[in-house]
């Protein structure tokens, strides 16, 4: 699958252009084909910035480091010319403006392909949503993508897109990069502006960053939507496991993780509290989103799907001190990852305790689905680091053995780091790709994003 | 009341519970619904010691101490 350099190095020798790497996306139909990764895409608007984009290559003068390069953008965002939906069936927001983050990426060359589906209000961390499609995971048509970011997840591992902006409050762009094969890093809180998003209440966790298919465009690309350089360098890391927290996974991430995590000897340590992150951040999501669509759930309760109204009902169980106590938990978390970043220079535990979750039919789809135990085994390793706000990436390692009807499903490792440490997980990432220990899949549903000219 | 205690809702199950515990959003009732998903008394019967309210993450350091 094409990383950026590959697809520059094709721009420079006239391999393939912009225009074309444009006209394959469209001709995959990205709304109702394939994996059906976008919720909208304007066709003109694609042409046109491709057609800029190898004016400029064939003038050898690429504005920046994704000139050329095929983004998604999660339907949160805004995209000048499109709304945004936030994964609803009829709330609209933006429309003539670009996020900060999208200018950024326009500013490198960046095509802006479209909106990438979420799950509806970025509320599912399994990838399904009852009020618009769900994709299709590009390793298995009958397993789910992992969610939030479940468009940008699919679009990117089909090949659709080289690389696509996630945002994640409690694992929004780990989960879909591990769950369909690609890389995904949640940077450190403050690092990208998320302002230009859907003003519905992921206050204190959300944060926005790229899902790519390598560690070196992971880093390329998030340098740009944070609009600055970070020093990734090859020297050797310490790395460091809590077995406590890594727990019992499904056993076949856990051997895959597990042979990965042995070749780098990593330190046993112990992150107290961490037991605690699952209900502290589901207390702390649903009392913010519910008070950031509180007027709408008065007015309009209808314009949210049932599972939707089912899991924001739980808000008025959640006291005023049950929100501070969870508000202490962060606190207790943070002091413990920093004492353990004294010891180590970054933190191995799977990303997602299973892989991806069968597909439900589509009548359960569209009535909505709330599974308390897939909640806890898609989030249980991502959601301490919204709660600190610490940089966290997914790699990929492979994918479950063939043989029974989940066999080929990807498996990803998370690396996490100290705050302000991105250039320290970005480094580990890159050391798993030297290693030879990321491995990413192809997936059964691709897209060839490069075609001849 | 339908209520969340089974681990998976979906279908009539799921509409049952939404429309018990969600409309009114704030009526009285809500509260049984939202204890087995959430497991609050985790929260509430946890030792935290005395530690200060961490309401956002704090800002990310200055850029040069982001190196490994």
């Amino acid at each position: 699958m094409t990383t950026f350099q590959e697809q520059h190095r094709a721009y420079r020798t006239g391999e393939t252009s912009p225009e074309a790497v444009a006209d394959a996306f469209l001709a995959a139909d990205p709304v109702r084909g394939l994996v059906g990764a976008f919720r909208e895409v304007h066709a003109d608007d694609v042409r046109r910035q491709a057609r800029e984009s190898a004016a400029r290559w064939a003038d050898g003068a690429p504005l920046g480091p994704m000139d050329g390069v095929l983004v998604g953008v999660k339907d949160f965002f805004a995209v000048d010319g499109y709304q945004s939906m936030g994964g609803t069936r009829d709330l609209t927001a933006h429309g003539d403006v670009d996020a900060p983050v999208v200018a950024r990426l326009r500013r490198a060359g960046a095509v802006i392909a479209g909106k990438t589906h979420t799950t509806e209000l970025g509320l599912s961390p399994i990838g399904n949503n009852a009020a618009q499609p769900t994709p299709r995971n590009p390793h298995s048509p009958a397993h789910l993508t992992g969610g939030s970011s479940s468009g940008t997840g699919a679009g990117v591992a089909a090949g659709l897109i080289t690389a696509g902006v996630g945002s994640d409050g409690g694992g929004s762009i780990r989960i879909p990069a591990a769950v369909c094969g690609v890389y995904g890093i949640k940077p450190t809180w403050g690092v990208v502006p998320t302002t230009g998003g859907m003003p519905i209440g992921w206050w204190s966790l959300d944060h926005l960053g790229p899902i790519t298919r390598s560690a070196a465009d992971l880093t390329t690309m998030l340098s740009v939507m944070a609009d600055r350089t970070f020093d990734v360098t090859d020297r050797p890391l310490r790395y460091g496991v809590d077995w406590s927290w890594w727990a019992h996974p499904d056993p076949q991430v856990d051997g895959a993780c597990r042979a990965v995590a042995a070749e780098l000897s990593p330190t046993s340590v112990t992150v107290e509290g961490v037991e605690l992150a699952a209900v502290a951040g589901y207390a702390t999501a649903l009392s913010e989103l519910t008070a950031g669509i509180w007027d709408l759930l008065r007015d309009r309760p209808e314009a949210f799907s049932n599972d939707i109204r089912a899991a924001v009902a739980q808000a008025p169980s959640i006291s005023g001190a049950d929100y501070v106590r969870a508000q202490q938990v962060r606190q207790l978390l943070a002091d413990s990852f920093d004492r353990v970043f004294r010891t180590v220079d970054v933190l191995l535990v799977p990303t997602v305790a299973t892989p991806a979750p069968s597909r439900p039919t589509e009548a359960e789809l569209a009535s909505g689905i709330l599974d308390a135990d897939l909640l806890e085994a898609m989030t249980a390793y991502t959601f301490p680091a919204n709660l600190v706000g610490l940089p966290a990436a997914s790699v990929p390692i492979g994918v479950t053995p063939s043989g029974g009807s989940g066999g080929g499903l990807p498996i990803g490792l998370q690396v996490v780091g100290p705050r302000g440490g991105d250039a320290t997980v970005l480094a580990a990432c890159e050391a798993l790709d030297r290693a030879g220990l990321s491995a990413r899949p192809h997936p059964r549903s691709g897209h060839a994003t490069l075609p001849s000219n | 009341m339908p209520s969340l205690s089974p681990r998976r809702l979906t279908g009539r199950a799921l509409q049952l519970s939404a429309k018990a515990a969600g409309i009114p959003l704030l009526a009285s009732g809500v509260r049984a619904a939202g204890r087995p998903l959430l497991g609050l008394d985790r929260l509430r019967d946890a030792r935290l010691g005395d530690v200060a309210p961490f309401l956002t993450p704090p800002p990310p350091p200055a850029h040069d101490e982001d190196r490994p």
